[in-house]
């Protein structure tokens, strides 16, 4: 992409007219209400789980809307951070007024960023973002019949969602129509962190191999550190598959490479995940 | 022939199979040494779909991947072309003619391979003072394996053929050779189907990062 942004005026000055876009984020129900065993009404944990997160924080930053050529119409200005287990949907960032045309680059990264502010987080959320360096949290309980485990996951990862698509709202990017505001939601799925493989169709949301990595001790607190120690080697073939990741090893490897896949686009659309 | 996409222009190319043996200890400390490497297919189907994760991706350390990364999402698309033949090969014997396939010409993006037996390999595996003579033996974790990336566009102009590389190294990158089994009568060290061995053998299988498809012109 073009590393350039026109301003808002020689946008407008086209004759065409101009909109804005606003940009707002929402973690749905799995992460406001949880992800249930799975059933014939609803899609949840095949292995009899249920999870519940008490914290979902992201940092959305780098939002950007630029033209078929990569000219620049708008860049988010300032990382912000979210807790989506707060009703939702928040905003995030408006653009100021923009040629009202059809944009094909959208993309927007969830990642670390030391300048982060808050969007709906506290105070302390934003503290503890920054003292360790997360572009992702998860703090959350599982439970399956009597048995109950906790997580906290962090996670320092970087990665950019471009080419930004939603078969729903006309494909690539976004349409500014003119006069008006139209509103994109980038919509994080908490279910993804759960799925037992990176590329097969037939993926399932799964927690048994997840709540058996808590050995170290077994306290009832799922750790990374816990996650690193379970080879892949070590679960039964057909689950966890990796694609073609093959440096994928460990189940923490697993779920690091699942956290990239949380970012989507207007509800089930989706952006192309890049690890920067 | 099955293809869906009737837009392009019916073409057809030979195709050809390859193995790179491993040159460097696994990451479980291994040094491998293989002596056969047996194969045997039965089809290889192209599709229009692009794969999700299609290189080499560390999710900790930061390697750039292009790929598309989210799970459950990979579709093959509209088929594009299709080889039949059947081939048993051993892949240390360098690259070997595998057919025909018969396709329209059109923007490819991913290729599924489907086995007809086990792949099977032989050799020695060193680490330290232990040495075994092994054979991963006959099972197959799956016959189908789908989404292998094949970036490629093909037109009629200009003639080519395509040659899946099968990296050996990858197959065996997850096996620790301490947790294959037991060696038999033979001094043969037999892989467990059951054993953690296998699994990270049957893994590299699956591993569609094992399998390099390219696009060879050849005028």
């Amino acid at each position: 992409m073009k590393q350039y942004v026109l301003g808002a005026a020689v946008l407008c000055a086209c004759g065409g007219g101009s909109g804005t876009v606003l940009f707002s984020t929402w973690g749905e129900d799995y992460i406001e209400k949880g992800i249930p065993v799975d059933s014939a009404d609803e899609v949840g944990f095949v292995d009899g789980w249920d999870v519940k997160y008490d914290r979902f924080l992201v940092t959305i930053k780098e939002i950007t809307v630029a033209d078929k050529a990569g000219v620049i119409a708008f860049k988010q200005a300032e990382a912000k951070l979210f807790d989506l287990v707060k009703a939702g949907p928040f905003e995030i960032a408006k653009t100021p007024a923009v040629a009202a045309q059809r944009y094909d680059k959208v993309s927007y990264a969830m990642a670390p960023a030391a300048d982060v502010v808050a969007g709906n987080a506290s105070a302390d959320d934003l503290s503890f973002m920054k003292t360790n360096g997360y572009g992702v949290y998860v703090s959350a309980t599982a439970k399956k019949g009597a048995v109950t485990k906790t997580y906290k996951w962090g996670f320092a990862l970087d990665t950019l969602f471009e080419s930004c698509a939603s078969e729903e709202f006309g494909g690539l990017g976004v349409n500014v129509p003119t006069g008006a505001t139209e509103t994109v939601q980038l919509t994080v799925h908490g279910d993804h962190l759960y799925y037992d493989d990176l590329q097969s169709a037939d993926a399932k949301l799964r927690f048994d191999a997840i709540a058996a990595a808590d050995t170290s001790p077994a306290d009832g607190q799922i750790t990374m550190d816990e996650l690193a120690a379970v080879s892949l080697t070590t679960l039964p073939l057909g689950t966890y598959g990796t694609g073609g990741a093959s440096e994928v090893k460990t189940l923490r490897d697993f779920v690091g490479a699942l956290s990239r896949t949380l970012g989507h686009y207007r509800g089930e659309g989706e952006c192309a995940p890049k690890a920067r | 022939m099955a293809c869906g996409a009737t837009e392009g222009t019916r073409i057809t190319f030979p195709m050809a199979v390859a193995g790179v043996a491993p040159t460097s200890p696994t990451q479980t400390g291994w040094t491998v040494a293989l002596t056969s490497a047996e194969v045997h297919l039965s089809a290889a189907r192209f599709y229009t779909g692009k794969v999700l994760i299609s290189r080499r991706f560390d999710p900790w350390s930061l390697i750039i991947s292009s790929a598309w990364a989210h799970p459950g999402h990979y579709q093959e698309g509209q088929a594009l072309g299709e080889n039949l033949s059947h081939l048993d090969a051993d892949l240390l014997g360098g690259e070997v003619d595998w057919g025909t396939a018969t396709a329209v010409t059109g923007e490819y993006g991913s290729m599924q391979l489907t086995y007809a037996g086990a792949l099977t390999l032989k050799g020695t595996a060193t680490k330290g003072s232990e040495h075994f003579t092994f054979d991963t033996g006959g099972s197959l974790p799956k016959a189908k394996i789908e989404g292998i990336k094949f970036d490629q566009v093909i037109g009629a102009a200009k003639k080519g053929r395509v040659v899946v590389t099968l990296n050996l190294a990858t197959l065996l990158e997850r096996v620790d050779f301490d947790k294959a089994g037991t060696v038999d009568a033979a001094g043969i060290l037999k892989f467990d189907p059951t054993s953690e061995a296998y699994n990270g053998f049957a893994r590299g299988i699956l591993d569609t990062g094992t399998y390099l498809v390219e696009w060879k012109e050849t005028q």
